[in-house]
């Protein structure tokens, strides 16, 4: 009964033309945001071609993540490039792309095309599901054929996302796979393995969308009343709820601000310097302006370390407020998958710091002695797929927990759904 | 074949709606129910299809109680709206097939279907046309051929000639009858006096939730089926 109920509903998706209009959005959106994507990424790359340093300099730098194509997330924060002197560590550059329109607009990624713009079609999808059958009459004739409400609601349910995943899914395919010979797009085994994870993600996140418009389409009696839910839940938790999660924790968490981290360092400079130079003056022998810099870079670290440790408190409270909607949870789990996430910027200050403390010595040999230093290569460390599973554990159970709770909703609703 | 027991309904808010109903409508029988709007006709229909539970009483279809095994009760039961919309993207055929399926039919070939449109008088250039293109006459008979298809022992009817024109009404009355003369139980809710009184078996009046008259075919030959009706609303106005 089920299936016979769900191949109906993916007959009419492909009967109606539904199905071959959203292939053919679905396909437009996901290859035109490849196309811009992928060309932004090789701007960046050529940027970081310009900016990669010589083996004299002293540089952190880490290479754009051609995983930022399908989720940009922090990738152009994370393109700076460190300078390390011995006084400083300073921004010298970054890949960002030069088109500022990109500011101005959201980056038409995958990851916005699936939180927002699929996820806007899945509630579109899931609205009239239940109650578009009981205003042309269909559920009366169903349930008096002898269907049970659990048999409809799960054949609908099923059907409905058939004929709503398929055509999405299969854009998605059609553009990965044409990503190599159209736009260059080369990626490892490694990494295409994050992409199919970020996709099954993704299609999970649609489901649950989906899901909660069908809970709603068994909650009202008129499509129209259902599609103003609809469109409010969409609202809600695709914008409202995420971005209030975020300024909640920036209420909730002190967070230094960065006038003033900055001011600390030159304070720390300042003191420093000053404490070198009446050294220096007691004793003109003596050479204690080394030793100074040293304490003033263990000072800095230990200012960037607690400044980082409020920053993660800070990413902490917001990704646990934010997962209570599904496309909070769904953004932290994506870019976690796909190394542009704001724990993958707090690796990289980590390696940065790192790399800096490695190569200090010989920055200080170069200063006293004009030498010409070869520094070992910059290399940013990426957490594994199973960390980074482990990681996103807590997102993705909350976001299934909310498709498991709209699942429920729709049951419950569809057998108590006043059917005349 | 349908019994109803001391049915009672009350919502809610306190409207009684059915009102201790005992009536039995016998296989190979026609059973037409008149009664102003919110009599509480469609009340009835609604509790042997389990659409809504009764607060008292009992819906029995082929001795089957609905509120206690509806899916099976169901089985015994084939159902006509008042207004068949169907999925208006499928065809006649295709809506066909899916409530053969739905109904336990499976295996039904092209012709099988052709067969029971043609029966119920859709014409032939109809059968692959989707169903969005029909008058409301055609969808009737595509209602009344999902009812057939289904081949249950009891139909039930909800006022299913309210807006046909004279020809359709007639045509749709004439099927009816053919399927009692198959020995089915038809239990017809209507306004439609004048064809109550052509060709039901037993005609009942309902007011205010109360089977309040019931008269058979013969008896009805000497009466004015009308006159009674009225009288019985005014009765209701006066009251």
């Amino acid at each position: 009964m089920i299936w016979k109920i769900a191949r109906r509903e993916v007959l009419e998706s492909i009967v109606t033309g539904r199905a071959a209009l959203l292939f053919l959005i679905a396909a437009a959106l996901l290859g035109t945001g490849l196309y811009v994507m992928d060309r932004d990424y090789d701007i960046r790359r050529e940027n970081y071609d310009l900016i990669r340093p010589e083996q004299d300099q002293a540089v952190a730098v880490a290479a754009p993540n051609p995983l930022s194509v399908f989720a940009r997330g922090l990738d152009d924060a994370m393109g700076r490039s460190f300078e390390i002197s011995v006084i400083n560590m300073e921004i010298a550059g970054s890949q960002a792309s030069a088109n500022p329109l990109f500011g101005l607009f959201p980056t038409p990624d995958w990851l916005y095309l699936f939180r927002v713009i699929f996820a806007l079609i899945a509630f579109l999808f899931g609205f009239d599901l239940v109650c578009s059958e009981k205003e042309r009459g269909t559920l009366k004739l169903m349930v008096a054929s002898g269907a049970s409400r659990g048999e409809i609601a799960a054949g609908k349910w099923i059907g409905g996302w058939l004929s709503f995943v398929i055509p999405i899914a299969l854009a998605a395919v059609i553009w990965l796979v044409l990503s190599r010979p159209l736009f260059g797009l080369v990626l490892s085994g490694g990494q295409w393995g994050r992409v199919a994870v970020f996709l099954i993600v993704a299609l999970v996140y649609l489901s649950v969308c989906f899901t909660i418009a069908t809970a709603l389409s068994a909650s009202f009696h008129r499509g129209s009343t259902a599609l103003v839910a609809a469109l409010f839940a969409w609202v809600m938790l695709v914008f409202v709820i995420p971005n209030f999660g975020v300024l909640a924790a920036r209420q909730l968490v002190h967070v230094k601000p960065l006038a003033l981290v900055s001011a600390e360092r030159w304070q720390i400079f300042g003191s420093e310097m000053m404490k070198a130079y009446d050294e220096y003056r007691t004793d003109s022998g003596s050479s204690p302006f080394e030793r100074h810099w040293a304490e003033m870079h263990r000072q800095g670290d230990q200012l960037s370390e607690e400044v980082d440790a409020e920053l993660g408190a800070l990413a902490r409270t917001s990704a646990a407020l934010v997962r209570v909607s599904p496309a909070g949870a769904f953004d932290a789990i994506s870019t976690r998958v796909l190394a542009t996430s704001v724990f993958d910027e707090a690796r990289l200050k980590r390696d940065v710091r790192r790399y800096k403390n490695d190569i200090l010595p010989q920055v200080f040999d170069q200063a006293r002695d004009q030498a010409e230093p070869a520094y070992p290569a910059f290399v940013v460390s990426r957490a594994s797929l199973s960390d980074v599973l482990a990681g996103g554990r807590t997102d993705l159970v909350a976001m299934v927990m909310v498709g498991a709770l709209a699942a429920a909703a729709f049951f419950v609703a569809l057998s108590r759904y006043d059917i005349r | 074949m349908l019994e109803a027991i001391d049915l009672t309904k009350r919502y809610e808010d306190g409207l009684l709606a059915l009102d201790h109903l005992n009536l039995k409508v016998n296989a190979g029988e026609i059973f037409c129910l008149l009664g102003a709007n919110g009599a509480g006709k469609t009340t009835t229909i609604n509790m042997f299809l389990d659409f809504i539970t009764p607060t008292d009483g009992e819906a029995q279809i082929n001795g089957i109680e609905v509120a206690a095994e509806p899916l099976a009760a169901k089985q015994h039961v084939a159902y006509v709206s008042e207004n068949v919309m169907l999925y208006g993207n499928f065809t006649a055929r295709q809506n066909l097939g899916f409530f053969a399926q739905l109904s336990g039919r499976d295996g039904m070939a092209r012709d099988d279907y052709h067969m029971i449109l043609r029966r119920v008088g859709l014409q032939e250039k109809a059968f692959e046309q989707r169903v969005k293109q029909f008058s409301k006459g055609m969808r009737q008979k595509l209602g009344i051929a999902i009812a057939i298809v289904k081949d249950a022992p009891a139909v039930l009817l909800d006022e299913p000639t309210s807006g046909l024109d004279p020809k359709a009404g007639a045509e749709f009355m004439t099927l009816l009858g053919e399927l009692r003369d198959e020995g089915k139980a038809i239990f017809m809710c209507t306004h439609d006096i004048f064809r109550a009184k052509e060709h039901a078996n037993r005609v009942g009046i309902m007011k205010e939730g109360r089977l309040v008259m019931v008269r058979t075919h013969a008896e009805l030959a000497e009466e004015d089926l009308e006159r009674l009706y009225l009288d019985y609303m005014e009765v209701e106005a006066a009251a």
